[in-house]
């Protein structure tokens, strides 16, 4: 997905978020490598997996 | 025993050399005191001092020890904790401007029991706003790195290991969501332990993501570190995630030894062209320290270890940034430039993305837990690169890449465990070749910490790094 600061002000926009002119290439530069670094993600086969927040005491995995 | 030769004691020898009434309590304070006043306007480790009560309090633990009571195991030890920490009646800024006023009606836990040990508070400790990190221009100044002046110390419990690495207090408490108190102990050559996310309460912690968060004892030696999470861990109601576990004497075993024990070195932290020389040479003699005590050193491949970075911000940040959701909108122009584009960069994270992070971090958890049956202690750096320079470290991020290769890559090698709530250890293994120290962590099973003391300690007792001083601070060049 190709993020630029069009993209980026559109979502802060929707999010209610105020971000000033100056700022806007560093959260986009912030959040595209994020996405960019979450998007290998998408080679694993998570369809089994229920995320907790808190690990089970007794769980071995 | 002069002044100087007090503060250069470890907590543990502190708290001795008090209840044999070779120093008394008070002068251990004053020594302390007087350091602070001579060398803490250089290194900005404290953001609050509390020169009166602490006195006074020291006094009283005098009392006790007169009356021939039992002051408890930390009798007198000076120590300072992160400004992210809850006290009293004292200012409790979490490094922000947001809280510049800020002064908590009650303790939290941890600084309760520490206080209930007999230990002797000295003040509060800087941090990265937020308990977040890259804070460009923290309110309460720059803390400088014992071994370099212009080096960072880490983040976020900058102050914390500052303070420990220039003999400004006897321990500390950092606190460590993504290796905040890890980080800084191995940027400073000092000890920093991530316990098991329910050992400790996290009542009157400031928090940065809710399941993540830890407190982080930092320390001069692993046995003070032991001795302190004893101090700090067990059952607390006031915080439902703690275990009902007994705590351990986690002293009891610490001297066994590592014959037999199996380490293995994580691939995927190791493997990598971005390390450091110096610091993959120091994790390689490490192995070779390991295999002279006795143990078992294999090579151990947790696939998923070097995205770890990456979802560590992903779930954690996203978290961040919806507990501070009313900050971002109501009071943007309060935080920190970094605090604010990491937060608001965060607050865009698309649901599917920050669902599939969090299924990878259990996914992550499997593959740490099925390595961990087949070794005892998993090793890596702390970090794969010594100290950075304040100015690297705050420099606005040139694109997707930089931030990748400076905001992703480290996290990597403490948010593994801060993902999969194990507990780790960085103590210090060794120095560049320009004198930065080099941090060695080991990590473990969950409620292991007594097979990390015992691994960190024959190390420790095999190199002996801990014994070393900054040179500007053995010689007092500020």
């Amino acid at each position: 997905m190709a993020i630029d600061k069009t993209t980026v002000s559109e979502l802060a926009h929707l999010a209610g978020i105020n971000i000033v002119d100056d700022e806007l290439e560093e959260v986009t530069s912030r959040f595209s490598s994020l996405m960019q670094e979450l998007d290998r993600l998408r080679d694993l086969d998570l369809d089994s997996i229920i995320p907790v927040t808190i690990f089970a005491e007794d769980a071995q995995a | 025993m002069n002044s100087t030769g007090i503060t250069f004691l470890s907590a543990t020898e502190t708290a001795r050399a008090i209840k044999a009434k070779e120093i008394s309590p008070v002068a251990a304070v004053q020594a302390y005191l007087d350091r602070i006043d001579r060398l803490d306007s250089r290194l900005a480790a404290y953001i609050t001092v509390i020169r009166e009560e602490a006195l006074g309090n020291a006094q009283q633990v005098a009392d006790l020890i007169q009356q021939g009571k039992d002051p408890g195991v930390l009798a007198g030890v000076p120590i300072a904790v992160k400004d992210q920490y809850w006290t009293k009646g004292i200012l409790t800024t979490n490094g922000s401007n947001v809280y510049k006023d800020f002064v908590p009606s009650e303790d939290s836990t941890v600084i309760k029991r520490l206080k209930d040990a007999g230990s002797i508070l000295l003040g509060k400790l800087n941090l990265s706003e937020l308990a977040m990190g890259g804070t460009q221009n923290p309110p309460w100044g720059i803390p400088a790195n014992p071994w370099d002046f212009d080096c960072t110390p880490g983040e976020s419990s900058s102050g914390s290991g500052v303070a420990l690495a220039a003999h400004l207090c006897a321990a500390s408490m950092g606190e460590d969501t993504g290796g905040s108190g890890r980080g800084p102990a191995s940027y400073c050559g000092v000890v920093g332990l991530r316990p098991t996310f329910t050992r400790v309460s996290r009542f009157g912690m400031t928090h940065m993501c809710w399941f993540m968060d830890a407190a982080a004892p930092m320390t001069k030696t692993v046995e003070d570190c032991a001795v302190m999470l004893g101090v700090i861990a067990g059952y607390d109601d006031k915080d439902p995630y703690t275990s009902h576990r007994p705590v351990p004497d986690y002293t009891a075993r610490m001297r066994d030894g590592v014959n037999g024990l199996r380490v293995g070195l994580i691939k995927e932290l190791h493997d990598t062209e971005d390390m450091h020389p110096d610091v993959r040479s120091a994790i390689e003699a490490s192995l070779n320290t390991f295999r002279a005590l006795g143990a078992e050193v294999k090579e151990v491949s947790v696939p998923l270890a070097e995205l770890a970075g990456a979802i560590f911000v992903g779930v954690a940040d996203t978290e961040g940034a919806g507990a501070r959701d009313e900050i971002l909108r109501n009071q943007p122009g309060d935080l920190d430039q970094a605090s604010r584009t990491r937060l608001q960069s965060a607050a865009l994270m698309p649901a599917k993305v920050y669902n599939r992070a969090a299924k990878a971090r259990v996914l992550l958890r499997r593959q740490v837990m099925e390595v961990l049956s087949d070794v005892d202690i998993l090793l890596s750096p702390t970090s794969p690169y010594p100290a950075p320079r304040h100015t690297d470290l705050t420099a606005k991020f040139e694109n997707a890449d930089d931030v990748r290769k400076r905001f992703f890559f480290r996290r990597a090698y403490t948010g593994i465990y801060s993902l999969t709530a194990l507990p780790a250890i960085s103590i210090p293994g060794g120095f560049t070749e320009d004198g930065l120290p080099i941090g060695l962590q080991l990590g473990a099973a969950p409620f292991a910490e007594e097979t990390l003391f015992r691994a960190a300690y024959s190390y420790e007792r095999a190199t002996n790094w801990h014994t070393s001083v900054a040179p500007a601070i053995l010689e007092e060049r500020i």
